[in-house]
């Protein structure tokens, strides 16, 4: 199917003048999917790691943003406002997919970096490069990328909600309703699980170069 | 005495929460003496440092990016706002 035209797109139907006429709303229309729907798109394609997936969220935070446009407040943005709102589809996502599936209660990829009194195989050395030097380096985030794809889905979830999207743990415990314990195994594991593979495809190789 | 493997959760642990003060003095003591550990500890947190710093930036570039809706799914979202919710 073909994109309408910008003209075709605007022009009103009942509806959308409907909502024009409420002055204190934000209006809802086909130039306001053009101007946030690719923003929102990429939100969540950084967190739920499926296409079909983040275009159904998109359009549900769409959706929800007609009904709640009475709460928006105009000292924040549209789009932050927007983003909120499809956080909030994001969480109802995860709560869904999470459905009883239980914590295993070894991760046999960090228990393989440890001997049997719990001490290193391999002791970890420091790096030559710095990790902080990497913000803009768009390589690694690819690499990234696909190391956190490679995460086991309960723990990626686990990671994009506390540390991508920075929600606070005691939110993210409530809101996929699992105990403390249970998050801080899953985020250590995160953190392990991508230290390692950030390691093993990243930093080793640089390392290696430079010598 | 807390072992490497111990170490290394509650590292992660103290991002998440304030440690117990006992388990603050395990982990120091652990720290002290195992380098292993230490370049573990640096590592987790810097790497934690630098995705925060990433999740911030993306929300200022949100308008900038190869990847967006496909034709498709723009008007499908166009025509369902158009209807209306359910």
């Amino acid at each position: 199917m073909k994109p309408a035209e910008p003209s075709e797109a605007r022009l009103p139907n009942p509806q959308i003048s409907q909502l024009r006429g409420q002055s204190a709303s934000v209006l809802i229309d086909d130039t306001f999917v053009d101007d946030h729907g690719d923003a929102l798109f990429r939100y969540a394609l950084q967190r739920v790691h499926d296409q079909t997936m983040a275009e159904d969220l998109v359009q549900e935070t769409f959706l929800a943003a007609i009904q709640a446009r009475e709460s928006f407040r105009r000292e924040s943005s549209v789009r932050t406002w927007l983003i909120s709102i499809l956080r909030h589809k994001i969480l109802d996502h995860f709560r869904k997919e999470r459905g009883g599936v239980q914590l295993d209660t070894s991760d046999h990829l960090i228990d393989r970096c440890f001997d049997q009194r719990g001490s290193w195989v391999h002791r970890p050395g420091k790096w030559s490069v710095d990790p902080a030097s990497l913000l803009e380096e768009e390589d690694f985030w690819v690499v990234f990328k696909t190391c956190q794809d490679a995460l086991p889905a309960q723990i990626r979830t686990a990671f994009s909600l506390r540390v991508m999207s920075e929600m606070k743990a005691e939110v993210v415990c409530k809101e996929l309703q699992i105990a403390p314990t249970n998050l801080h195994v899953m985020l250590h594991r995160a953190r392990a699980r991508l230290r390692a593979c950030l390691e093993a495809n990243w930093f080793q190789g640089k390392s290696k170069k430079r010598i | 005495m807390l072992s490497c493997k111990e170490t290394a959760r509650l590292i992660s642990d103290g991002l998440d929460r304030k440690l117990p003060l006992r388990r603050r003095i395990a982990l120091r003591l652990h720290l002290a003496m195992c380098s292993g550990c230490r370049a573990y500890k640096n590592q987790i947190e810097s790497l934690n440092r630098l995705f925060s710093r990433r999740a911030k930036r993306e929300l200022t570039r949100l308008d900038f990016g190869s990847k967006s809706l496909s034709a498709q799914a723009r008007e499908r979202i166009k025509s369902s706002l158009r209807e209306g919710p359910q």
